[in-house]
């Protein structure tokens, strides 16, 4: 009766735990349990094996003098345990190594070897499977089309195909059009995914490729892989257009301010936010009061405002550069130039002198020297 | 007559700065033919009265003809000095 209960206490565990098995059954001394980390290796990776030691006399002590684990394709970085010591009655005892695995992938058995006083020595097998998937990252939504200076969400989403779970993982990018830059996601299980969100404003025309990595922990070991995204970006369609119409220069005589008027219209399909016209101080271009810039603010698709502006130039000026600025929905600043003609207008006091006005002096200037030269000779 | 022409050819700016108005006036008056016409009129009609002077001075204080030109010269130059002077130096 005393020797089946070791059998059935073996049996009980091995319904409870897969792993668990028994190698010798007439043995004082057996593995009860064993425990690898990570549950599955990759390539290269360092790992350990925990075997539980237990002895099953409940009488009688033993003394375990050596444990040590065999392998040819793991390589082991622990040394053997030496005179471990006495194992009390049903007492247990842990004992780990640090195996690193190969480059091939596969499952591979490391012999564990326990030598006992007064017992057979335990050799037992445990499977290590070593895999070299990694994490799988995709595209889950991204917009149909980009298009510049427009803000657009890219989600990815990160999937595990490996067999065991893996933690730390994180997702980052370098592209600086890219917000935020990195998403941790944690621990992500077996054929479990998780998705992240990235916001991306292109700046660039035409192709373009993003670059994401996923960083993540199998056990102790970090592994990286990277993903890209061929994106091929758009002028935009939608975005606010900004034109000017009904543009009127007044000169004011005498000095070279003029007084630009128009109208400013939103020709996109966009609303134009924050709009501010004013002139480019350029040399030669003084912006002046009252109206040293215009402030139209909010300007709808199909819409338009009035604007005035008051500047003062040189004589050689003949162009002065108008700068629209405005920003669109999401914030993001514009700003175009368009030059205005100045054309130069003749004023009254810069003529010459009139042909009738000339005459009139003329015969003034005769009569008046007739009349003295009269007044002489008369007397 | 001049100064009408000048008056309804003028354009009045809209400024606020006064020393860009006094610049304005200053322009008006140097630049424009009107102002000069107008000057040079006035120094021949003041050469006319004085010729007329001259007459009335003679034989009103019983002077010789020598002794009522230079009577009547002194204040008409400097009329007329103070006149070009003006132009002159506005300009």
């Amino acid at each position: 009766m005393m020797r089946l209960i070791p059998f059935l206490l073996v049996l009980l565990l091995v319904g409870s735990v897969a792993a668990q098995s028994v190698e010798e059954q007439k043995a004082a001394i057996m593995i009860t349990s064993y425990q690898v980390s990570p549950e599955v290796l990759m390539p290269n990776d360092i790992g350990t094996i925990t075997v539980t030691v237990k002895n099953m006399d409940p009488m009688e002590s033993v003394k375990l003098t050596e444990a040590s684990i065999l392998e040819r394709e793991l390589k082991v970085l622990s040394t053997p345990y030496y005179n471990i010591g006495r194992l009390g009655p049903a007492e247990s005892v842990e004992l780990a190594f640090t195996i690193r695995a190969g480059y091939s992938e596969g499952i591979f058995y490391p012999r564990v070897v326990i030598e006992a006083e007064g017992a057979e020595i335990i050799r037992y097998q445990i499977p290590v499977k070593v895999d070299g998937t990694v994490l799988t990252l995709g595209v889950n939504k991204l917009p149909d089309e980009l298009y510049q200076g427009e803000r657009a969400t890219v989600e990815l989403v990160v999937g595990n195909p490996r067999p065991n779970t893996v933690t730390g993982v994180a997702l980052s990018t370098a592209a600086r059009e890219v917000i935020p830059t990195e998403v941790f996601l944690g621990t992500l299980a077996s054929d479990d995914s998780k998705s992240a969100s990235f916001n991306f404003t292109p700046e660039t025309l035409g192709a373009e490729t993003l670059n994401f990595a996923v960083a993540f922990k199998n056990g102790d070991n970090a592994h990286a892989t990277t993903f890209q995204v061929p994106l091929t970006v758009l002028a935009s369609k939608k975005s606010a257009e900004l034109i000017l119409t009904g543009i009127e220069v007044e000169s004011t005589a005498g000095v070279s301010v003029y007084k630009i008027t128009g109208d400013i219209n939103n020709a996109g399909l966009e609303a134009a936010r924050s709009v501010v016209l004013k002139i480019d101080e350029v040399a030669g271009v003084e912006p002046r009061d009252p109206y040293k810039s215009y402030f139209v603010g909010l300007l709808s698709p199909d819409d338009f405002s009035s604007f005035e502006l008051d500047v003062k130039v040189d004589g050689n000026v003949t162009a002065v550069p108008l700068l629209i600025e405005y920003k669109d929905e999401e914030g993001n600043p514009f700003s175009l130039t368009e030059q205005i003609s100045i054309e130069s207008q003749p004023t009254s006091n810069s003529g010459e002198f009139p042909v009738s006005l000339i005459a009139v002096l003329v015969i003034v200037a005769v009569v008046i020297v007739g009349m003295i030269a009269y007044s002489w000779k008369k007397r | 007559m001049l100064i009408y022409q000048f008056v309804a050819t003028a354009q009045i700016p809209q400024v606020t700065d006064p020393a860009e108005m006094a610049e304005i006036v200053t322009r008006w008056i140097t630049e424009n033919p009107m102002m000069w016409l107008s000057s040079i009129i006035g120094i021949l009609f003041m050469l006319w009265s004085a010729n007329i002077w001259v007459f009335g001075l003679k034989h009103a204080r019983n002077l010789s003809t020598r002794n009522a030109v230079i009577t009547v010269a002194i204040p008409v130059l400097a009329y007329i000095a103070y006149t070009v002077w003006q132009l002159g130096v506005l300009s």
